[in-house]
């Protein structure tokens, strides 16, 4: 009888929510799908496609099929809104650097030319900004309807932090130092997420206070092992803007170290000093020893599966690299040296974070939360 | 530099957490292995998206089971995660599919066929696009399922008369917190790789080629399919949770 009462509660309350959240992300999604008229350049919807098989190229022991794609497409903006246009692609089926259309996909097209068959055009690249529309708003109606406030607090978060990490690569374009930027946009991008997390509270500040020692830490300790040792190879470093110099680009993988951490420890910062917080909250009498005691059980118990996020979000990425380097006959420890470099390094170091913030955030909560009292 | 550093985290791991600490480096050793084997299995030619099935069940398998032995928690986590990895997989293959995000970008100018890397390599690229962020998700998945777990199971144990519907209340909103932080540690794990990228994009792309371009949509559809994961996890533990929970609590007392 109880639980059909709860359950009538449910579907007056929750359940209209729902509905709201769906019917809005569904009427976004076709927004940003039908967006054409925001664009400059002339888009070309694929209405038709035929296929032929070119010549296979060899490489080594792989043979790589090539076909040419001829497409008609309707331009769905500017001038030439609503004519067709006749569009060729070539692409190799594995897809490295090329890309393979299909029916009702939408392309940036330029050098729309008149002949006496109709229109021509090259294709310059595929429109994408509906797919990321998508994603972001189901990411973002889950988020809602699963995680209510808190998943709004959330989303906030995330935006001011996007927010104040585009102001700080302005401003880096503008010619300021990166490193003097990252100090107040790690003390910035903190400050946030804590807030969103948890109010303005003694755990905000605790939890601030161990974030930012163990992030230094963590820095000096790798600055110091690249001042000591052997030349990083910038030359792998993906997307660096190049010409570099080697001490800008020394900044910048030091700014990746500092912000890839920042994530984990915040997470583990966190979850400790809850601990310790509920723990003297439900438990007055509880001493100073028996609170590291507890923190050291529940740091074990979070170690080993934030040390497996760090090391799975990092090294991900680089599988389609290894595959390729692989496949190109580069050896394999020479793929671990310096393709994966990288990577392997951002994950290394946020597990030194890792590993750190768990005995700084308990000394730290346990002095504040129960040295305090102390004093009282 | 890479070896300095591996040597450093695992000497404070065992400084700072003694047993289970070295539990967690075999594991890490132990899925690294794992994860280099898919690597060549893809290499040598077997289709990516059956490696990655198999891989992740042994992910798991190592991460859960071995990390936290064998106990209703971990079959709950287990079960969740790949219940979780069942429903992405179609999901994320339409959206890898539709965007064409496999394969390397131009603003990769390092990767290209003149410094010998021939685009000539016979595999699918979309599959190892679709392995890509399944991976790249299973680390946080696993995370928040195991937090979960253990929480309900606490709760299950403190007050084995709760009723199902306060347990799964209960369930979500541990979620809750855990979800939030998950979130924001991915996120800055993905600004941190990309960071290069967005100096690129700022300095000469204008915002409507930016948000069009593979390169960003890589990144972008990454994390937030990682984000759609975390998500869709939470109310699978819960529930798995409150299925396995009720039903042992039931067993053990008759």
């Amino acid at each position: 009888m109880i639980e059909k009462e709860i359950k009538k509660e449910w579907m007056r309350r929750t359940a209209p929510r729902l509905m709201i959240i769906a019917v809005c992300s569904v009427l976004l999604i076709i927004l940003a799908c039908n967006d054409y008229r925001l664009y400059e350049a002339p888009i070309a919807k694929v209405i038709s496609i035929q296929e032929t098989d070119d010549d296979a190229r060899q490489n080594g022991s792989y043979i790589e099929k090539y076909v040419t794609q001829s497409i008609q497409g309707v331009i769905q903006n500017g001038a030439y809104k609503g004519k067709q246009v006749s569009l060729t692609n070539q692409y190799a089926k594995s897809g490295v650097y090329d890309d393979e259309y299909s029916k009702g996909n939408d392309l940036f097209i330029e050098n729309i030319k008149e002949n006496k068959n109709g229109l021509t055009a090259t294709i310059s690249g595929k429109k994408r900004d509906q797919y990321i529309a998508s994603t972001v708003i189901i990411l973002i109606a889950l988020l809602t309807a699963l995680a209510g406030k808190k998943g709004i607090f959330v989303i906030a978060s995330l935006a001011f932090n996007l927010v104040c990490f585009y102001y700080a690569l302005v401003l880096y374009q503008q010619g300021i130092n990166l490193l003097s930027l990252m100090i107040p946009l790690i003390i910035s991008f903190s400050i946030l997420t804590l807030y969103f997390i948890g109010g303005w509270s003694r755990l905000t500040l605790v939890s601030l206070l161990s974030t930012l020692a163990t992030v230094l830490i963590v820095i000096v300790i790798s600055a110091l092992v690249l001042h000591f040792y052997d030349k990083v190879d910038y030359d792998f470093m993906e997307y660096l803007p190049q010409p570099y110099e080697q001490s800008s680009a020394n900044i910048i993988f030091l700014s990746e170290i500092l912000i890839g951490s920042l994530g984990a420890v915040m997470d583990i910062v966190i979850t400790m000093v809850s601990t310790v917080k509920e723990l003297t909250v439900t438990s007055d009498e509880i001493s100073s020893k028996e609170l590291m005691a507890s923190c050291r059980r529940v740091g074990d118990d979070i170690l080993g599966t934030m040390i497996n996020v760090m090391f799975f979000t990092n090294v991900a990425s680089g599988i389609p690299f290894f595959l390729l380097c692989l496949r190109n006959d580069i050896m394999f420890t020479t793929i671990i040296r310096y393709n994966m470099f990288f990577e392997i390094a951002r994950f290394l170091t946020g597990g030194i974070g890792i590993v750190l913030a768990i005995p700084i955030s308990a000394f730290l909560a346990v002095y504040f939360y129960k040295g305090r009292e102390k004093a009282c | 530099m890479l070896i300095i550093l591996g040597i450093l985290l695992p000497c404070l791991i065992l400084l700072f957490s003694g047993d289970q600490g070295s539990k967690s480096i075999i594991s890490t050793v132990l899925n690294a292995i794992g994860l280099l084997i898919a690597i060549f299995l893809m290499y040598k030619g077997i289709n990516p998206i059956l490696v990655t099935a198999l891989s992740c069940i042994y992910i798991c398998a190592v991460t859960i089971f071995y990390q936290n032995e064998v106990n209703v928690k971990s079959k709950i986590s287990f079960i969740s995660v790949l219940l979780v990895l069942c429903i992405m997989v179609p999901v994320i293959y339409y959206t890898a599919d539709i965007s064409s995000i496999q394969g390397f970008t131009k603003e990769q100018y390092e990767i290209t066929d003149s410094n010998g890397y021939s685009r000539d390599i016979d595999i699918n690229m979309i599959y190892v696009q679709i392995c890509v962020m399944i991976i790249a998700l299973i680390g946080t998945v696993i995370d928040i399922a195991v937090a979960v777990a253990s929480s309900m199971y606490e709760i299950y144990n403190n007050n084995p008369d709760i009723k199902k519907n306060q347990l799964f209340i209960a369930g979500m909103n541990v979620g809750k917190d855990v979800l939030s932080t998950s979130i924001h540690t991915i996120f800055y794990i993905y600004i941190a790789e990309y960071l290069t990228l967005m100096l690129q994009f700022t300095e000469s792309y204008s915002f409507a080629k930016m948000i069009n371009s593979k390169a960003f949509c890589q990144e972008f559809i990454t994390i937030a399919i990682s984000g759609i994961g975390c998500c869709l996890i939470l109310p699978i533990v819960t529930l798995v949770g409150v299925a396995l929970l009720t039903r042992t609590g039931l067993l053990l007392r008759q």
